[in-house]
């Protein structure tokens, strides 16, 4: 067999602050031409340190040992020009943050040409490609290349710079393409053209690609074969249809099982009115006199009620949530709490509005106070409510971390000596303190681990039961939404096109953005994502 | 991944980190030995400092005056020693007061934002654009400077760069979501200024604090230099060197050097120490993330 | 990108409103107020009175400074004191010498400080590094009058290569034609643009180096020498660049300290001489220049930002 890269024991070892760490260890495989390998595992799992480790772009506190052959040639023997030479030639990558992987101040034909030239044995000036980058923006389906090549990457959206980043990645036609999370930081609709672009290119030039993901939707959209890496080692290999239909080990199955699926809770919810909890009526938000950011949209969450907010980056969501907590003032409409809107009413009374409800953050890093400890971080609602005593604080915060499965242990404890999921949780002890009556949860789970986010999403489920507050769901993933919620709402440029009952709108939308939507959403299943893709792209 | 630094841990981490550079750690050095020479020295080497000896006037270094005597017939190595006292004790309350007032006033306008912060921060702008040496030379006509008055006075010219610095950060802060939860939940300003801000500022007031000592002592010399220092028999480096220019044609080079000397490796040292506090805790903000 | 430029000049206008009120208010707190300090302390209370009368001092404090402004906006800056001239002329004539001088030593200075800068940070924590980061703080931390006083001694009196002081006619022909006399100033004023740029250059440098960009452009195959020349070099240039707009009132002070070590005729001496004279017309001249000059200087770093960032340019529209 032919193959592009073998990788032979490959082992890589930070020296850090803390002592030497092992990224990467005894790992082996190889990728034959035309094969779209795909490398997932969790956070930790060394899978961006071995994507690095290709073309040695780790850095110095990395020592990296084993054996990466490209092409038949040891790239970690190469030094110097000769390693500048194999980079972006016979290997190219593309990394997860479209927004910083390009130079902010280099114009896009610029950068791509310069990829050119690299490898150029002729170098001339960079306007003499031209017509090179030309051809590479119209292969990747940029459109209007020509206005495009003199723009600056801040003019162009996150998908149109990953296109960017593919054509300066291909346009020295490499045998491999290795992606690192080419996806992660992109909407589901455009995350879906990104993979399919890969796919083409695969399929045209024969490049191998190996593919970093922990989006196990996406690994069931486009691999052939997949490689689990947990901790940084390799617990199982094997071709993709294999893995989802039956895998080997325990930890392979536990990490199919923990991602949520769309459409897998098959009976609609059912919930009694008890009473408004939070109302939107007409509400308009605009940014510094801008467009609007929020459109005229009108919501309503009853008591003990999950309403999901779907929509994607720049849809507006996380505004409402904002509007919801006082923390953006509408333009025109009123937001009720229980019935009235705090904006208009005394301000002793919007207090007390205000101590009805919780929130959760997305980000585990900067959603605790780094200087509190974990006690001081959940007692700090009861204090601004000057609520109990010294003694009673500390029974309700041990009550909390019991409830959120922590224990009380951790209350002397640093957010920075918690995990991210850890941290989730005691975020949600500080929303469910005051025992609210709302609680509005914007991307709650986002930045977590997929088995860290079904315990939590487990967590919030059984809690939801006990303490029955009603709840403004905030989330960008349709299959989240789905486990999680009653109704759902989805958001499209500050408008909600449609709202109703879970299995209404995600099983049988009624508006064409909510079906993209849905068909865009990958599922961890081979088969199915293949009629998914038929039925997106014969209906596009 | 995740540490399992307790506080006091982190807390002596940064300390452990600032011992292990080696800048920081030859500022420590400097700054006690310089310490110890200012405000013990005298007690070991006792010198008259307050009466002129006429009959000593200008001698270069020899027995009896290490490092001769000046114009007035003082011992030039006594006289670096209590100079230093005052040039020191003005540059760490000055940097104390400036970094203070600097601070309360950045944290204040960044978190308030909207029409005050625009107010507050042309206000600096105002500042930065007056020549501190011009206030300081209105406030010399006032005012006779004692040690006291030119340390407060130095500390009050000196806040602006604090109060920039400080509410970049504060608006920094301002957008971590343990704020945003707390005013979600109805919780006062004050307690998001004193609870949250300044707390998760304070390393990077930490590192302000010496590099703004380290410019006081400057300002300090300036200020003395332009003959708007502590009146006599005190003096400073700064008015010691300022004396000194007059007989540099004389080839009086021990009027000039010592002084200077003292505060190249005065400054030089809060410097270090202040690059070596900032990688301390950049390194602790890292591996917050 | 005009509604930003001019919130900007709003903003710029507002601030030298400011300097002039509070540097007026400042100078009338003065005991016995300006009448003292040009009559002298042996001054009977009659001769004050008299003196108040006729220069309109006795007038409500609003008044005089509303007269104060009607005459600014006429470019009157009122008559010296001591020197029996207007205010503008003596700006006038001083002003060309000192943006001479401090104009070479910035540019040298920051001609220094940058490839050095850059150097340290690529060579960041080796022995090189370690080497140039010392030496830039203690030049740091050296007083611009010592380091001034080392270098008349040094290269005017032990190694007489170099006149200690300028040349003293009113005109700038005369100093231009006489550029030894420009040299040590111009060393000690680039020593301090020196120290304070290479340091912020090279922190800067390694902010950049750290970027996710340049990771890109190390996978594609760029040479460390482009990736330094094309794309860390104008990112950091960005940052120094609205650093600069600031620099400016610390670039006066330095002209101050060496204007008088040189005894060099430009603003700095011609303040300090009016500091000795209490010639308060004279005071608040070079004052409000300064403020003026700091203040259309971090518009054209601004300005100089919008050409160098065209995120900058799109953004602020």
């Amino acid at each position: 067999m032919n193959d592009v890269l073998r990788v032979r024991d490959l082992g890589v070892r930070f020296d850090t602050e803390a002592g030497e760490v092992t990224a990467l260890d005894g790992l082996s495989f190889s990728l034959g031409e035309r094969e779209i390998l795909a490398v997932v595992g969790e956070s930790g799992s060394g899978k961006s340190t071995m994507a690095m480790s290709v073309l040695r772009l780790l850095g110095g506190a990395a020592t990296v040992s084993g054996s990466v052959e490209l092409e038949g040639e040891d790239v970690l023997a190469l030094r110097g020009e000769e390693l500048r030479r194999v980079r972006g030639k016979r290997a190219a990558m593309i990394f997860q943050e479209p927004m910083t992987a390009l130079n902010p101040l280099q114009r896009i034909g610029a950068q791509i040409a310069e990829a050119l030239r690299n490898h150029d044995p002729e170098p001339e000036r960079l306007t003499q490609y031209r017509d090179r980058v030309r051809e590479l923006l119209e292969r990747v389906e940029i459109d209007d290349p020509d206005r495009r090549m003199r723009q600056y990457p801040h003019q162009l959206s996150g998908g149109q710079r990953q296109r960017v980043l593919i054509a300066m990645a291909i346009g020295c036609e490499p045998r491999l393409l290795i992606a690192d999370e080419p996806t992660t930081a992109l909407d589901v609709t455009v995350q879906a053209g990104i993979l399919d672009l890969l796919r083409r290119i695969r399929d045209e030039s024969g490049t191998a690609i190996l593919l970093i993901t922990h989006n196990m939707g996406v690994v069931a959209d486009i691999a052939d074969r997949i490689l689990v890496l947990r901790a940084g080692k390799l617990v199982e290999q094997a071709n993709s249809a294999q893995l989802f239909a039956a895998p080997e080990q325990e930890y392979t199955r536990e990490l199919l099982e923990a991602v949520p699926l769309l459409g897998g809770r098959a009976e609609p919810s059912t919930v009694d009115d008890n009473g408004p909890a939070l109302e939107l009526e007409r509400v308009t938000v605009r940014y510094g006199g801008g467009v609007k950011a929020v459109d005229e949209v009108s919501l309503r969450v009853g008591r003990g009620e999950l309403l999901g907010l779907v929509g994607e980056s720049g849809s507006g969501k996380s505004t409402i949530g904002g509007c919801a907590l006082g923390l953006v003032r509408p333009e025109s409409g009123a937001v009720r709490l229980f019935g009235t809107d705090p904006n208009r009413a005394k301000r002793r009374e919007a207090l007390e509005l205000r101590r009805r409800i919780g929130v959760v953050f997305q980000d585990p890093g900067s959603s605790l106070d780094p200087r509190m400890t974990i006690g001081q971080c959940i007692a700090e609602p009861l204090l601004v409510h000057r609520e109990g005593t010294k003694s009673g604080r500390a029974k309700r915060i041990a009550e909390l971390l019991d409830a959120v499965e922590l224990g009380a242990g951790v209350a002397d404890r640093f957010p920075h000596e918690l995990s991210g999921g850890q941290r989730q949780r005691v975020s949600l002890a500080r929303a469910l303190v005051l025992g609210p009556d709302l609680l509005i949860a914007d991307e709650p789970t986002s930045a977590l681990d997929v088995s860290v986010q079904a315990t939590v999403l487990a967590l919030l489920a059984r809690l939801h039961q006990e303490l029955f507050f009603g709840c403004l769901f905030i989330s960008h993933d349709l299959a989240v939404v789905d486990n999680v919620c009653d109704r759902v709402a989805v958001l499209n440029r500050g408008r909600v096109v449609e709202q109703g009952e879970r299995t209404e709108v995600l099983g049988h939308p009624s508006e064409d953005y909510t079906r993209r939507l849905v068909l865009a959403s990958p599922v961890p299943d081979p088969v199915a994502q293949a009629e998914r893709r038929r039925a997106r792209t014969g209906e596009a | 991944m995740t540490t399992t630094e307790t506080p006091e841990r982190a807390r002596s981490g940064v300390l452990r980190r600032l011992i292990r550079h080696r800048l920081a750690l030859t500022g420590l050095v400097i700054l006690v030995l310089m310490l110890l020479f200012s405000f013990l020295g005298p007690l070991i080497y006792g010198t008259d400092q307050v009466h002129t000896d006429l009959g000593a006037v200008r001698l270069p270094p020899g027995p009896g005056h290490p490092l001769g005597t000046d114009e007035l017939g003082h011992d030039v190595l006594g006289r670096l020693m209590v100079a230093g006292r005052v040039s020191l004790i003005i540059g760490v309350i000055a940097g104390l007061i400036g970094t203070a007032i600097g601070a309360v006033w950045g944290a204040v306008a960044g978190y308030s934002g909207g029409w005050l912060d625009l107010v507050l921060m042309r206000i600096v702008d105002t500042g930065v654009a007056i020549p501190a040496l011009f206030l300081l030379l209105v406030a010399a006509t006032l005012v006779t400077p004692s040690v006291g008055i030119l340390a407060v006075l130095i500390g009050v010219v000196s806040w602006l760069v604090p109060a920039r610095l400080m509410r970049a950060e504060t608006v920094t802060i301002a957008e971590r979501e343990y704020i945003k939860a707390l005013r979600a939940i109805g919780g006062s300003r004050t307690r998001a200024v004193f609870r949250h801000i300044i707390p998760n500022a304070i390393g990077t007031v930490m590192v302000n604090v010496t590099f703004q000592i380290a410019d006081a002592i400057l300002l300090v010399a300036y200020v003395s230099f332009l003959g708007l220092g502590v009146a006599p028999p005190q003096t400073d480096w700064g008015a010691m060197l300022s004396k000194g220019i007059t007989y540099t044609y004389d080839g009086a080079w021990w009027l000039i050097v010592p002084p200077g000397i003292a505060i190249i490796l005065v400054v030089a040292a809060f410097n270090f120490i202040g690059d070596g506090l900032r990688d301390a805790f950049e390194v602790r903000k890292r591996a917050a993330q | 990108m005009l509604r930003y430029l001019t919130r900007r000049l709003v903003f710029a206008i507002l601030v030298v409103f400011l300097v002039t009120v509070l540097t007026f208010v400042l100078l009338h707190l003065l005991p016995g107020g300006p009448a003292r300090g040009i009559l002298g302390m042996e001054a009977t209370p009659d001769q004050i009175a008299r003196f108040n009368q006729e220069k309109g001092f006795d007038q409500p404090l609003y008044t005089q400074y509303w007269d104060y402004l009607v005459r600014l906006l006429h470019g009157d800056l009122g008559d010296s004191y001591t020197k029996n001239e207007p205010v503008s002329a003596l700006l006038a004539q001083r002003l060309p010498k000192t943006l001479l001088l401090t104009v070479i030593y910035t540019l040298i200075g920051i001609i220094i400080a940058l490839p050095a800068g850059i150097w340290q940070a690529v060579r960041r924590n080796r022995a090189a590094d370690h080497i140039l980061t010392t030496l830039s703080f203690l030049l740091y931390a050296t007083p611009v009058f010592f380091l001034s006083l080392l270098l008349i001694i040094l290269f005017s009196q032990v190694l007489p290569w170099f006149p200690a002081q300028a040349a003293q006619d009113e005109s700038l022909g005369s100093v231009l034609a006489d550029p030894g006399s420009l040299v040590l100033p111009i060393v000690a004023g680039a020593a301090a643009v020196v120290a304070a740029f290479s340091r912020y250059m090279r922190s800067s440098t390694l902010d950049n180096l750290a970027q996710d960009y340049v990771r890109t452009a190390r996978a594609k195959g760029t040479s460390e020498r482009r990736i330094i020349l094309r794309h860390v070099f104008r990112n950091s240039l960005t940052s120094v660049v609205s650093m600069l707009g600031y620099y400016i009132p610390v670039i006066f002070g330095g002209a101050l300290v060496i204007e008088s070590m040189f005894n060099y005729p430009g603003i700095g001496l011609l303040f300090w001489s009016a500091a000795q004279e209490q010639d308060y017309p004279v005071l608040l001249g070079v004052v409000l220049l300064i403020a003026v000059a700091t203040v259309v200087g971090s518009l054209l770093a601004d300005l100089a930002q919008l050409f160098i960032d065209p995120r900058v340019r799109t953004a602020k529209r």
